[in-house]
């Protein structure tokens, strides 16, 4: 696991001299936030109502940029069979890609977050039933965007339409994590705390397992020719 | 079989190798041997199977069928051991455009966990004369300088056996030259070397063997006499 510790590095160290997939990602989230600003400008009592899935909507088409660019890096001169010539176990390649992704969604989620708050004027306070929950939330979330859209991205970037092939086969299989987030997001918007959605919680857990379980086990045969 | 017994030890043993793609037969049961400090040419036109034989004795690529042994042991060993001891060079760098020249030979050096990898990298570097270069970012270098790179990628395990895909791909004259030089020092090192060109004269010029692919199928494989003979070989083998 060492080396997915070092692929990670080398992802962060890319992003940080191309900043691509963060300023597209995060620009995306922005514009997606301010369109639903102007369009509905809702009130302190509608934001409970239509918040989450405003916000939910922005973090995930925003999401589906870094995704796509998760893996191809790795396409662009071969990179990936460097990675797959290394005597390590290929999961690793996994657990490292997919860690990279999930500190690039957290990196844009959260200013689009502050946006959120500061463009709809949602309260956040107290922190023990709103912030934190939210946060919490957006990280369960991340996580199994990251697990599986890590899977789908070395899917799709193989594929010759894979713009077309990434969201295509990514939102079916994210629409359970989706509905989950949005539902606990309303109740930390809401300020019922997470108590009051511990069932949504536990299906995101369960699902950011299954996504990891399938990435890890599936992902070296992916890489294969 | 023991070192310095009337048989050398191969180094790649390839039995049966058969890969599809589909209904595609990119190799139709290939049996090859290549003794260790051996140093083979693979030639054959387009799609004859070169780089796919490469990418399955890389383990990059998983053969439908066959079974290959490098220096004796199974591909897919579970330890890693046999891409301990491999090399690959091939037309595409794999490299990362962004990333200094340094910065991706140490993340290789680290992914091979080599002790000291910093010295390992500068030790590389001198060897493939990139000095200069060595912070530049490897988007910025020369298809020549990138395959010199490359090359160093591929050398900083120290691999007993280096395959080389079509090495010269894209090289002008005086990069292809150079870079067949420093594969001429590798040969005399003792390493053992696979090769796929379709320069024969080059090819033939660094190796003690040849092997001819045509259509999936090992049409020819012998000693190198010279390079007239390799190819008069090689019309006769490949003609339609």
């Amino acid at each position: 696991m060492r080396q997915a510790a070092w692929i990670v590095r080398k992802d962060l160290q890319h992003e940080l001299r191309s900043r691509e997939a963060f300023l597209s990602t995060l620009l995306f989230a922005v514009v997606v936030l301010l369109i639903f600003a102007f369009a509905f400008d809702p009130g302190p009592a509608d934001i409970e109502r239509v918040g989450p899935g405003i916000l939910w909507s922005a973090l995930l088409f925003a999401a589906v940029l870094a995704i796509g660019r998760s893996m191809l890096t790795e396409r662009e001169d071969g990179a990936i069979d460097g990675l797959l010539l290394a005597p390590m176990q290929r999961s690793s390649i996994y657990v490292g890609k997919a860690c990279a992704l999930l500190l690039l969604l957290l990196s844009t989620q959260l200013p689009t977050l502050l946006l959120f708050v500061v463009f709809f004027d949602v309260p956040v306070l107290p922190a023990t039933t709103r912030l934190v929950p939210l946060l919490s939330v957006l990280l369960l979330a991340s996580t199994g965007l990251a697990a599986i859209g890590t899977t789908v991205s070395a899917i799709a970037v193989r594929s010759r339409s894979r713009e077309l092939m990434l969201p295509v086969l990514l939102f079916p299989l994210v629409s359970p994590l989706l509905l989950a987030a949005v539902e606990s997001t309303s109740a930390a918007l809401a300020g019922d705390g997470l108590s009051a959605v511990s069932g949504w919680i536990r299906l995101m857990l369960a699902f950011d397992a299954i996504y990891l379980g399938i990435g890890y086990l599936t992902f070296p045969a992916l890489l294969e020719d | 079989m023991q070192e310095g017994a009337a048989q050398p030890r191969a180094a790649v043993d390839v039995r049966g190798l058969v890969k599809r793609f589909g209904l595609t037969v990119a190799l139709d049961g290939i049996d090859l041997r290549i003794d260790a400090g051996e140093s083979m040419a693979l030639f054959g036109p387009n799609g004859a199977g070169k780089t796919t034989l490469v990418r399955c004795l890389a383990s990059l690529s998983r053969p439908s069928a066959g079974e290959i042994q490098v220096f004796g042991l199974p591909l897919d060993d579970g330890h890693g051991e046999v891409r301990r001891r491999t090399g690959l060079v091939s037309h595409e760098t794999f490299l990362y455009g962004s990333l200094s020249v340094t910065e991706n030979l140490l993340f290789q050096a680290r992914l091979f966990a080599l002790s000291d990898p910093a010295a390992r990298v500068a030790d590389v570097v001198a060897r493939v004369g990139l000095e200069s270069r060595r912070d530049d970012p490897v988007r910025t270098l020369s298809r020549g300088l990138r395959q010199r790179c490359a090359l160093a990628r591929a050398l900083l395990h120290e691999p007993d056996l280096l395959l080389l895909d079509e090495p010269f791909a894209g090289l002008d004259p005086s990069a292809a030259d150079r870079l067949a030089d420093e594969l001429e020092r590798l040969r005399d090192d003792g390493r053992t070397l696979l090769l796929t060109s379709h320069d024969l004269s080059r090819g033939a010029r660094l190796s003690d063997r040849f092997a001819i692919l045509h259509n999936g199928l090992l049409v020819a494989d012998g000693a190198v006499e010279s390079s007239d003979r390799v190819s008069e070989i090689y019309r006769q083998r490949t003609r339609a």
